[in-house]
């Protein structure tokens, strides 16, 4: 046993303690990985050319890469000139990373005047040059009287920047002052990005309900119980709203709030429906993917199970070809009539494994005059900072190139 | 391979929720449940510890007699390890089944409360019982505290949190470790010190540690310390005192050494002790040396006529 002295004479033990305990106690890094990558594309204009570049999103960073080629977007002047390299003549990259540790969840959004909106994990909003890279404040500006976490896109109209929260609300915010307008409550943290369609904001709620709120006030027009918590953002077509839920359900709802058909699926629901020619395609994270008509009730078309893992994303439908990600870390090219392995040029199925689950959205470049390519692309990201962006043809799958966080 | 220890632990832990609706409540009765299913591991991992502690100035005597013969030094060893019935790895065994069992308890609690995406994405297909789909994602808000978040990031009353994961990890730390005692020639036992120092250490990590840590993980340290040491003195409860916890002596000095109870002709029955720990339950933490002339401890008397009174060992005699 250690008598009184010894016990507190030893400074180094204790000084060692002191840093081990700030560099864990919040002083070191936050933790990573807790997400995936928002991915998404941004027009921007520069020097009178319109240029364009994927948006990354993903931990501590805000990254833009050049679509054709996967290289780093240069970070350029006022006058839209590339700046110069730095001191040890390496390329200045566009890339936005406050201090502080912050997280980024989602992508930001595009505002005016060549601005654009980021909100991080823990809720500061990063108005940021899209020329520049820069912050208009430093270390951003809260909402204002919320805590807690953002963890989905943002969605805006001519007045207001609409933001849900994990705090169980969604905000409308001014979009010139970002003051906030009216908020919504729920009884849940909110993971979907509301769906803005004709004045009515839609959102869904880990409280298991879909709301409908009036855009312009926040009032709510109607709420429905879908039986388990929801995540995705639903899905506007025909009149009709389509979303699935954690009760393994996938609904078909009426633009007045009453549920028109639903129907079983045999895991979660977590991401959004994608529609084509009356035919909804979602996934679930049992890795199978449904095909329902809308056109008869929500009949089920067909249904296969396509990965070992989650498929979380809205599945990406081209022609006649589904494309899919999982968490099994592999992409698939399935047939639409019947969501059977499309094949490869080799004559096998036609998928392509990456280094880690592909969590988020497949973007779809085309070919224009602002992205040099010879054939469409599809870019899909990965939870690896390693292979953070892979592009492959949409036809055959033949890998262009891949982007890692430098 | 792991899901088949954290699903079943999130789909319990689920029940819990489900039947008292108050993740607070599902954690700490989880916690209990866990450390009561694995007692006889702890208890066995602690007999074996302690036997091994004990049995540590006879090792010394053997590798100092035959410090320049490794073979001989080896077969003795393991004749002294059957003579006294101790397996040398016997702490091993329940240490390595429980660690396991913690890490679930540990995972399953953090993927129940799902505070990041990835987590509450990695609960889908984890319930084995239908109907628990419904409950997700668990209520985590209590006493206006988010069970998700780190106490830095809740009302500032939170800190009592890790206040108390430090004390609770303190207090079970110091019952676990047996005192210092010096070596037979009087200079201090460094690797005894280094374990006293690691019974002040490890608490302050935890304790700060636990500064980022979800709130939630803090209950589950709290209430497994608590039931840990809970559990500790009811097995030792002859012999356990609170007055053994505190951080330091009141009385500067040399712990005393607690003599072993004495056989026939002087010679130590640790055997005796030994097999009477296995009948009855680990005992206390107390430092035991084969010092068979002092005779005015009251605790060598109470432990020879255990000894005496709980083992059928023809060595076995109470201390005079």
């Amino acid at each position: 046993m250690l008598n009184i002295r010894q016990f507190f004479a030893r400074p180094t033990l204790w000084g060692a303690l002191v840093l081990v305990g700030l560099a864990v106690a919040g002083c070191g890094p936050a933790p990573l990985g807790t997400g995936w990558p928002s991915i998404s594309l941004l027009n921007s204009e520069c020097g009178g050319k319109t240029t364009e570049s994927i948006v990354v999103s993903y931990n501590d960073r805000i990254v833009q890469v050049n679509p054709a080629d996967g290289t780093p977007v240069i970070l350029k002047d006022a006058q839209c000139v590339n700046r110069p390299p730095d001191d040890q003549g390496k390329p200045r990259p566009w890339d936005f990373r406050p201090t502080g540790n912050k997280q980024f969840y989602t992508a930001p959004l595009p505002l005016d005047n060549g601005k654009m909106l980021a909100i991080s994990y823990d809720q500061r909003l990063y108005t940021i040059d899209d020329t520049l890279a820069q912050a208009t404040v430093a270390d951003g500006r809260a909402i204002d009287g919320y805590s807690g976490h953002a963890v989905t896109d943002m969605v805006a109209d001519a007045d207001f920047i609409y933001v849900a929260l994990n705090a169980k609300d969604v905000v409308a915010l001014d979009r010139n002052t970002l003051d906030v307008k009216w908020k919504t409550a729920t009884d849940h943290g909110v993971w979907s990005k509301p769906l803005l369609v004709d004045g009515t904001l839609y959102f869904t709620s880990l409280d298991h309900f879909i709301y409908a709120v009036d855009a312009k006030t926040g009032n709510q027009k109607w709420k429905i119980d879908l039986g388990g918590a929801a995540t995705g953002t639903p899905l506007f077509a025909n009149g009709k709203l389509y979303v699935g839920s954690f009760a393994r359900q996938v609904f078909e709802i009426s633009a007045d709030g009453k549920i028109l058909n639903q129907k079983p699926t045999s895991d979660w629901v977590w991401g959004t429906p994608a529609i084509d020619n009356n035919i909804l395609y979602v996934g679930d994270l049992g890795g199978s993917l449904y095909a329902f008509d809308t056109a008869n009730n929500l009949q089920q078309v067909w249904v296969q199970k396509v990965a070992a893992g989650a498929i979380r994303a809205t599945p990406l439908i081209v022609d006649d070809v589904i494309i899919v990600g999982a968490r099994d870390q592999k992409l698939y090219w399935l047939n639409r009539t019947d969501g059977s392995p499309k094949t490869g040029p080799d004559g096998k199925p036609l998928v392509r494994e990456l280094t880690a689950p592909i969590l988020s959205d497949i973007l779809l470049i085309q070919p224009s005059d602002s992205v040099a390519i010879p054939k469409p692309y599809i870019v899909v990201s990965t939870t690896s900072t390693t292979q953070l962006l892979a592009a492959y043809t949409l036809d055959n799958g033949e890998s262009k190139w891949s982007y890692n966080f430098q | 391979m792991w899901d088949l220890i954290l699903n079943p632990f999130i789909t319990v832990l689920t029940v819990l929720y489900q039947f008292f609706n108050s993740s607070v409540i599902a954690i700490i009765l989880f916690t209990i449940l866990i450390r009561l299913i694995t007692y006889p591991l702890t208890a066995q991992q602690t007999r074996a510890s302690k036997a091994m502690a004990e049995l540590q100035p006879e090792l010394k005597k053997l590798q100092d007699k035959y410090k320049n013969d490794r073979e001989k030094l080896s077969q003795e060893q393991m004749k002294l390890y059957r003579e006294y019935g101790v397996n040398p790895i016997g702490g091993c065994l329940p240490l390595i089944i429980q660690l396991p069992i913690w890490i679930g308890l540990y995972q399953a609690i953090s993927h129940a409360l799902a505070a990041t995406p990835l987590q509450l994405l990695d609960l889908s297909g984890r319930f084995m019982l239908p109907g628990l789909d419904r409950l997700v994602p668990l209520n985590n808000i209590w006493l206006g505290m988010d069970l998700t978040q780190a106490p830095t990031a809740n009302p500032t009353y939170a800190l009592i949190f890790p206040v108390l994961v430090l004390i609770t990890s303190y207090l079970q730390s110091k019952m676990m470790t047996p005192p210092a005692a010096p070596s037979e020639d009087g200079k201090p036992n460094q690797a005894a010190a280094m374990t006293q120092s690691m019974t002040t250490i490890m608490p302050l990590m935890m304790g700060m540690f636990s500064l980022s840590f979800s709130v939630g993980l803090s209950v589950y340290f709290i209430v497994s310390n608590v039931m840990g040491i809970v559990q500790y003195a009811r097995s030792n409860k002859n012999k356990f005192t609170w007055a053994s916890l505190l951080p330091f002596k009141l009385n500067s000095g040399a712990p005393k050494p607690v003599p072993l109870p004495v056989g026939p002709g002087g010679k130590s029955t640790l055997k005796a002790k030994l097999e009477a720990e296995r009948a009855v339950g680990p005992m206390s933490g107390t430092t035991i040396t084969d010092d068979s002339d002092n005779d005015s401890n009251s605790d060598a008397k109470s432990n020879g006529k255990a000894s005496e009174s709980r083992v059928k060992s023809p060595k076995a005699k109470p201390a005079k």
